[in-house]
Protein backbone atom coordinates (compact mmCIF):
# COMPACT_ATOMS: atom_id res chain seq x y z
CA UNK A 1 0.00 0.00 0.00
CA UNK A 2 1.15 3.43 -0.58
CA UNK A 3 1.81 6.43 1.63
CA UNK A 4 -1.19 8.74 1.98
CA UNK A 5 0.69 11.67 2.65
CA UNK A 6 -0.23 14.38 0.50
CA UNK A 7 3.26 16.78 1.81
CA UNK A 8 5.01 13.65 0.79
CA UNK A 9 3.56 13.43 -2.58
CA UNK A 10 3.57 17.25 -2.91
CA UNK A 11 7.59 17.31 -2.63
CA UNK A 12 7.93 14.57 -4.96
CA UNK A 13 6.41 16.44 -7.29
CA UNK A 14 8.33 19.56 -6.83
CA UNK A 15 11.42 17.09 -6.96
CA UNK A 16 10.47 16.16 -10.36
CA UNK A 17 9.50 19.34 -12.01
CA UNK A 18 13.30 19.93 -10.98
CA UNK A 19 14.66 17.29 -12.85
CA UNK A 20 12.36 18.02 -15.96
CA UNK A 21 9.90 15.16 -15.62
CA UNK A 22 5.53 16.11 -15.01
CA UNK A 23 4.63 13.85 -12.14
CA UNK A 24 0.76 13.13 -10.94
CA UNK A 25 -1.03 11.94 -8.13
CA UNK A 26 -3.12 9.20 -8.15
CA UNK A 27 -4.30 6.69 -5.78
CA UNK A 28 -1.73 7.25 -3.30
CA UNK A 29 0.78 6.69 -6.10
CA UNK A 30 2.89 9.67 -8.05
CA UNK A 31 2.74 9.21 -12.12
CA UNK A 32 5.99 10.07 -13.50
CA UNK A 33 5.64 11.19 -17.56
CA UNK A 34 8.37 11.68 -19.44
CA UNK A 35 7.92 13.74 -22.86
CA UNK A 36 11.14 11.60 -24.37
CA UNK A 37 9.90 8.11 -23.20
CA UNK A 38 7.73 6.93 -26.46
CA UNK A 39 7.18 3.88 -26.78
CA UNK A 40 7.77 2.34 -31.05
CA UNK A 41 4.60 3.22 -31.77
CA UNK A 42 4.86 7.32 -30.60
CA UNK A 43 2.66 6.52 -27.48
CA UNK A 44 3.64 7.76 -24.36
CA UNK A 45 4.74 5.90 -21.30
CA UNK A 46 4.24 6.25 -18.37
CA UNK A 47 5.80 5.02 -14.75
CA UNK A 48 4.43 4.61 -11.54
CA UNK A 49 6.12 5.07 -8.30
CA UNK A 50 4.79 4.20 -5.13
CA UNK A 51 6.19 5.18 -1.38
CA UNK A 52 5.24 2.31 0.78
CA UNK A 53 4.78 3.45 4.57
CA UNK A 54 5.64 -0.32 6.16
CA UNK A 55 7.38 -3.18 4.31
CA UNK A 56 4.80 -5.93 3.80
CA UNK A 57 3.79 -8.85 1.20
CA UNK A 58 1.68 -5.81 -0.24
CA UNK A 59 4.78 -4.03 -0.86
CA UNK A 60 6.34 -6.54 -1.71
CA UNK A 61 3.84 -7.63 -4.41
CA UNK A 62 4.29 -4.29 -5.73
CA UNK A 63 7.67 -5.09 -6.80
CA UNK A 64 6.39 -7.29 -9.40
CA UNK A 65 3.19 -5.63 -10.82
CA UNK A 66 4.01 -3.87 -14.16
CA UNK A 67 4.15 -0.24 -14.88
CA UNK A 68 5.79 0.13 -11.07
CA UNK A 69 9.10 2.10 -11.35
CA UNK A 70 10.36 2.56 -8.44
CA UNK A 71 9.10 1.19 -5.13
CA UNK A 72 10.38 3.46 -2.26
CA UNK A 73 9.81 4.25 1.94
CA UNK A 74 10.21 7.68 3.00
CA UNK A 75 13.28 6.46 4.34
CA UNK A 76 15.00 5.96 1.42
CA UNK A 77 18.05 8.24 0.53
CA UNK A 78 16.97 11.51 -1.47
CA UNK A 79 19.75 9.78 -4.24
CA UNK A 80 17.27 7.05 -5.32
CA UNK A 81 13.99 9.57 -5.83
CA UNK A 82 15.92 10.94 -8.24
CA UNK A 83 17.03 7.94 -9.62
CA UNK A 84 13.78 6.54 -10.06
CA UNK A 85 12.69 9.94 -11.59
CA UNK A 86 15.42 10.61 -13.87
CA UNK A 87 14.47 10.13 -17.41
CA UNK A 88 15.15 6.66 -18.71
CA UNK A 89 17.94 6.62 -16.38
CA UNK A 90 17.33 3.18 -15.08
CA UNK A 91 15.50 0.26 -17.12
CA UNK A 92 13.93 -1.41 -14.78
CA UNK A 93 13.09 -1.19 -10.89
CA UNK A 94 14.40 1.02 -8.46
CA UNK A 95 13.81 -0.27 -4.83
CA UNK A 96 14.90 0.62 -1.58
CA UNK A 97 17.53 -1.48 -0.25
CA UNK A 98 15.57 -2.75 2.81
CA UNK A 99 12.92 -3.51 0.26
CA UNK A 100 15.24 -5.36 -2.01
CA UNK A 101 16.66 -7.44 0.97
CA UNK A 102 13.12 -8.65 1.67
CA UNK A 103 12.34 -9.39 -2.04
CA UNK A 104 16.04 -11.47 -2.13
CA UNK A 105 14.93 -13.49 1.05
CA UNK A 106 11.61 -14.51 -0.79
CA UNK A 107 12.81 -15.40 -3.99
CA UNK A 108 15.79 -17.27 -1.85
CA UNK A 109 12.88 -19.29 0.21
CA UNK A 110 10.20 -19.17 -2.70
CA UNK A 111 9.31 -22.79 -4.23
CA UNK A 112 6.92 -22.87 -7.50
CA UNK A 113 3.59 -21.59 -6.93
CA UNK A 114 1.62 -24.13 -6.00
CA UNK A 115 3.98 -27.23 -4.82
CA UNK A 116 3.10 -29.36 -2.65
CA UNK A 117 -0.50 -28.27 -3.41
CA UNK A 118 -0.80 -30.69 -5.86
CA UNK A 119 -1.07 -27.96 -8.45
CA UNK A 120 0.05 -28.78 -12.38
CA UNK A 121 3.05 -26.86 -13.60
CA UNK A 122 0.56 -24.74 -15.74
CA UNK A 123 -1.55 -24.44 -13.18
CA UNK A 124 1.23 -22.82 -11.38
CA UNK A 125 1.72 -20.18 -13.66
CA UNK A 126 -1.42 -18.97 -14.25
CA UNK A 127 -1.45 -18.68 -10.15
CA UNK A 128 1.42 -16.90 -10.56
CA UNK A 129 0.60 -14.08 -13.49
CA UNK A 130 -2.15 -13.68 -11.17
CA UNK A 131 -0.09 -12.59 -8.24
CA UNK A 132 1.40 -10.02 -10.23
CA UNK A 133 -2.41 -8.53 -11.06
CA UNK A 134 -2.97 -9.65 -14.39
CA UNK A 135 -6.13 -10.28 -15.62
CA UNK A 136 -7.91 -13.15 -17.06
CA UNK A 137 -7.10 -12.20 -21.15
CA UNK A 138 -3.75 -10.98 -20.04
CA UNK A 139 -2.98 -14.06 -18.77
CA UNK A 140 -4.23 -16.13 -21.68
CA UNK A 141 -2.28 -13.94 -24.07
CA UNK A 142 0.85 -14.60 -22.19
CA UNK A 143 0.46 -18.27 -21.87
CA UNK A 144 -0.98 -18.62 -25.57
CA UNK A 145 -4.27 -19.82 -24.91
CA UNK A 146 -8.09 -19.02 -24.58
CA UNK A 147 -9.33 -17.07 -21.93
CA UNK A 148 -11.84 -19.43 -21.46
CA UNK A 149 -9.05 -22.35 -20.40
CA UNK A 150 -7.27 -20.14 -18.62
CA UNK A 151 -10.83 -20.20 -16.28
CA UNK A 152 -10.62 -24.01 -16.39
CA UNK A 153 -7.29 -23.89 -15.18
CA UNK A 154 -8.37 -21.11 -12.43
CA UNK A 155 -10.99 -23.24 -11.13
CA UNK A 156 -9.07 -26.35 -10.69
CA UNK A 157 -6.77 -24.15 -8.75
CA UNK A 158 -8.91 -23.23 -6.76
CA UNK A 159 -10.38 -26.30 -5.67
CA UNK A 160 -6.79 -27.30 -4.99
CA UNK A 161 -6.06 -24.44 -2.86
CA UNK A 162 -9.46 -24.93 -1.03
CA UNK A 163 -10.58 -20.97 -1.90
CA UNK A 164 -13.37 -19.44 -3.67
CA UNK A 165 -11.45 -16.59 -6.37
CA UNK A 166 -7.99 -15.38 -7.17
CA UNK A 167 -7.69 -13.19 -4.17
CA UNK A 168 -7.26 -15.54 -1.96
CA UNK A 169 -5.55 -18.45 -4.32
CA UNK A 170 -3.07 -15.26 -4.44
CA UNK A 171 -3.09 -15.05 -0.61
CA UNK A 172 -2.71 -18.63 -0.33
CA UNK A 173 -0.15 -19.18 -2.17
CA UNK A 174 1.93 -16.11 -1.00
CA UNK A 175 0.93 -16.83 3.02
CA UNK A 176 4.51 -16.70 4.99
CA UNK A 177 5.89 -14.04 2.54
CA UNK A 178 4.91 -11.03 5.11
CA UNK A 179 7.18 -12.47 7.31
CA UNK A 180 9.86 -13.63 5.75
CA UNK B 1 6.29 39.63 4.23
CA UNK B 2 9.70 38.09 4.99
CA UNK B 3 12.17 38.95 1.73
CA UNK B 4 14.29 35.68 1.06
CA UNK B 5 13.95 34.57 4.74
CA UNK B 6 16.79 32.08 6.34
CA UNK B 7 14.93 28.58 6.17
CA UNK B 8 15.80 25.64 8.17
CA UNK B 9 14.07 22.50 7.70
CA UNK B 10 14.15 19.54 9.89
CA UNK B 11 12.70 16.61 7.89
CA UNK B 12 12.33 12.89 9.25
CA UNK B 13 12.43 11.61 5.72
CA UNK B 14 15.78 11.23 3.63
CA UNK B 15 14.19 10.73 0.76
CA UNK B 16 12.37 14.40 0.10
CA UNK B 17 15.48 16.37 1.64
CA UNK B 18 16.35 17.52 -2.03
CA UNK B 19 12.64 18.14 -2.84
CA UNK B 20 12.35 20.24 0.33
CA UNK B 21 15.62 22.43 -0.94
CA UNK B 22 13.50 22.79 -4.22
CA UNK B 23 10.05 23.52 -2.49
CA UNK B 24 11.47 26.10 -0.07
CA UNK B 25 13.92 27.47 -2.83
CA UNK B 26 17.50 26.85 -1.35
CA UNK B 27 16.32 25.89 2.16
CA UNK B 28 18.90 24.34 4.85
CA UNK B 29 17.60 20.86 5.48
CA UNK B 30 18.84 18.59 8.51
CA UNK B 31 17.71 14.94 9.49
CA UNK B 32 16.16 15.21 12.61
CA UNK B 33 19.50 13.22 14.19
CA UNK B 34 21.75 15.97 12.69
CA UNK B 35 23.49 18.58 14.87
CA UNK B 36 20.46 21.12 15.00
CA UNK B 37 23.06 23.53 15.99
CA UNK B 38 21.72 26.83 14.33
CA UNK B 39 18.44 26.63 14.35
CA UNK B 40 17.36 29.04 16.75
CA UNK B 41 18.94 31.29 13.74
CA UNK B 42 16.60 30.70 11.37
CA UNK B 43 13.94 33.28 11.02
CA UNK B 44 11.12 30.19 9.70
CA UNK B 45 12.29 26.81 11.15
CA UNK B 46 10.00 24.21 9.59
CA UNK B 47 10.16 21.10 11.42
CA UNK B 48 8.79 17.52 9.52
CA UNK B 49 8.82 15.22 11.78
CA UNK B 50 5.63 13.09 12.26
CA UNK B 51 5.67 12.51 16.21
CA UNK B 52 5.66 14.50 19.66
CA UNK B 53 8.33 12.52 20.45
CA UNK B 54 10.51 13.48 17.18
CA UNK B 55 9.38 16.83 18.02
CA UNK B 56 10.90 16.50 21.60
CA UNK B 57 13.30 15.11 21.18
CA UNK B 58 14.84 17.95 17.89
CA UNK B 59 13.67 20.43 20.47
CA UNK B 60 15.65 19.23 23.35
CA UNK B 61 12.20 19.48 25.13
CA UNK B 62 11.89 22.91 24.70
CA UNK B 63 15.44 24.16 25.55
CA UNK B 64 15.46 26.55 22.01
CA UNK B 65 15.11 29.68 21.14
CA UNK B 66 13.11 29.45 18.12
CA UNK B 67 12.89 31.24 14.90
CA UNK B 68 9.37 34.05 14.64
CA UNK B 69 7.91 31.26 12.27
CA UNK B 70 8.29 27.62 13.84
CA UNK B 71 6.00 25.42 11.89
CA UNK B 72 5.76 21.67 13.10
CA UNK B 73 4.07 19.59 9.73
CA UNK B 74 2.65 16.35 12.38
CA UNK B 75 1.44 13.26 11.50
CA UNK B 76 -1.21 13.32 14.26
CA UNK B 77 -1.89 16.12 17.34
CA UNK B 78 -3.29 15.42 20.34
CA UNK B 79 -4.99 18.66 22.04
CA UNK B 80 -2.80 18.74 24.77
CA UNK B 81 -0.06 18.22 22.80
CA UNK B 82 -1.00 22.14 21.00
CA UNK B 83 -0.73 23.37 24.10
CA UNK B 84 3.01 22.03 25.14
CA UNK B 85 4.39 22.86 21.73
CA UNK B 86 2.83 26.58 22.12
CA UNK B 87 4.61 26.60 24.90
CA UNK B 88 7.94 25.51 23.62
CA UNK B 89 7.94 28.24 20.74
CA UNK B 90 6.28 26.51 18.09
CA UNK B 91 4.21 28.93 15.96
CA UNK B 92 2.47 26.97 14.10
CA UNK B 93 0.98 23.11 13.10
CA UNK B 94 -0.07 21.66 9.80
CA UNK B 95 -0.91 18.24 9.41
CA UNK B 96 1.05 16.47 6.90
CA UNK B 97 -2.37 15.53 4.67
CA UNK B 98 -2.85 19.59 3.74
CA UNK B 99 -0.05 19.31 1.57
CA UNK B 100 2.34 21.86 0.29
CA UNK B 101 0.53 24.47 -0.60
CA UNK B 102 -0.72 25.89 2.93
CA UNK B 103 2.97 25.56 4.00
CA UNK B 104 4.14 28.06 1.46
CA UNK B 105 1.79 30.11 2.25
CA UNK B 106 2.74 30.51 5.71
CA UNK B 107 6.41 30.76 4.70
CA UNK B 108 4.81 33.77 2.74
CA UNK B 109 2.99 34.98 6.10
CA UNK B 110 -0.17 34.57 3.99
CA UNK B 111 -2.86 33.53 6.74
CA UNK B 112 -5.86 33.91 4.67
CA UNK B 113 -4.87 30.50 3.34
CA UNK B 114 -7.46 28.42 3.40
CA UNK B 115 -5.89 26.14 5.54
CA UNK B 116 -3.14 28.11 7.00
CA UNK B 117 -2.37 26.75 10.14
CA UNK B 118 -4.07 25.71 13.30
CA UNK B 119 -2.06 27.92 15.70
CA UNK B 120 -1.49 30.70 13.67
CA UNK B 121 -5.03 30.75 13.12
CA UNK B 122 -6.58 30.39 16.23
CA UNK B 123 -5.07 33.93 18.06
CA UNK B 124 -8.15 35.69 15.73
CA UNK B 125 -9.89 33.35 14.41
CA UNK B 126 -14.07 33.28 14.09
CA UNK B 127 -14.20 29.60 12.54
CA UNK B 128 -15.47 28.75 15.98
CA UNK B 129 -18.83 30.99 16.06
CA UNK B 130 -19.79 28.99 12.72
CA UNK B 131 -19.95 25.98 13.88
CA UNK B 132 -23.88 24.69 14.40
CA UNK B 133 -24.97 23.95 17.82
CA UNK B 134 -24.89 19.89 17.13
CA UNK B 135 -21.50 20.39 15.96
CA UNK B 136 -20.14 22.21 18.99
CA UNK B 137 -21.91 19.24 20.53
CA UNK B 138 -20.32 16.33 19.03
CA UNK B 139 -16.85 18.31 19.46
CA UNK B 140 -17.18 19.32 22.64
CA UNK B 141 -18.33 15.55 23.80
CA UNK B 142 -15.69 14.00 22.07
CA UNK B 143 -13.45 16.72 23.50
CA UNK B 144 -14.58 14.93 27.17
CA UNK B 145 -13.53 11.81 25.96
CA UNK B 146 -17.02 10.30 25.41
CA UNK B 147 -16.97 7.86 22.55
CA UNK B 148 -19.16 7.99 19.27
CA UNK B 149 -21.17 4.75 20.56
CA UNK B 150 -21.75 7.01 23.72
CA UNK B 151 -22.35 10.25 21.92
CA UNK B 152 -25.03 8.61 19.53
CA UNK B 153 -26.76 6.79 22.26
CA UNK B 154 -27.29 10.08 24.58
CA UNK B 155 -28.07 12.17 21.20
CA UNK B 156 -29.85 9.64 19.01
CA UNK B 157 -27.92 10.49 16.06
CA UNK B 158 -27.47 7.59 13.80
CA UNK B 159 -23.79 6.76 12.84
CA UNK B 160 -24.03 8.73 9.27
CA UNK B 161 -24.82 12.10 11.05
CA UNK B 162 -22.50 11.62 13.47
CA UNK B 163 -20.17 11.11 10.77
CA UNK B 164 -21.52 14.08 8.79
CA UNK B 165 -21.41 16.27 11.72
CA UNK B 166 -17.61 15.56 12.58
CA UNK B 167 -16.35 16.18 8.56
CA UNK B 168 -18.90 18.85 8.45
CA UNK B 169 -17.10 20.52 11.78
CA UNK B 170 -13.62 19.77 10.49
CA UNK B 171 -14.20 21.81 7.19
CA UNK B 172 -15.41 24.93 9.03
CA UNK B 173 -12.58 24.99 11.10
CA UNK B 174 -10.00 24.31 8.03
CA UNK B 175 -8.50 20.96 9.84
CA UNK B 176 -8.17 17.57 8.40
CA UNK B 177 -8.01 15.45 12.00
CA UNK B 178 -10.50 15.63 15.00
CA UNK B 179 -7.65 15.87 17.15
CA UNK B 180 -6.93 19.10 15.54
CA UNK B 181 -10.56 20.67 15.85
CA UNK B 182 -10.08 19.66 19.21
CA UNK B 183 -6.87 21.30 19.76
CA UNK B 184 -8.71 24.35 18.37
CA UNK B 185 -11.35 24.29 20.95
CA UNK B 186 -8.46 23.85 23.48
CA UNK B 187 -7.09 26.70 22.75
CA UNK B 188 -9.92 28.62 22.24
CA UNK B 189 -10.67 27.79 25.92
CA UNK B 190 -7.31 29.02 27.27
CA UNK B 191 -7.38 32.10 25.38
CA UNK B 192 -10.80 33.07 26.96
CA UNK B 193 -10.30 31.68 30.48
Amino acid sequence: MSVDDQLLQDLIAVRARSLGVRCESADGRLTVDDDDDDDANGRERTTTLAVVGTIDAEALDLCGRDGISAVLTPQSPAELLDLALAPRAVDGLVVDPSIAARLARRVARAEPLGANRGLTAREGEILRLMGRGLPLKQIADRLGITTKTVENHATKLYAKLGVRNRREAVARAGAGDAEA
Amino acid sequence: MIDSPNILVVSASPLVHAAWRDALDGATVFGPNDDSAGLDDAEVLVLDVPTMSQLRAVLRGGALDLAPQCIWVHADIEPEDVVTVRAWGVTHTMHRSAGLAPLLALVREDRDHPRASLIGRIRDDAALDELSAEETLLLRRLGAGQTVAQLRAATGWSRHEAERLRVSALGKLGVHTTGEALAILTLADLSTA
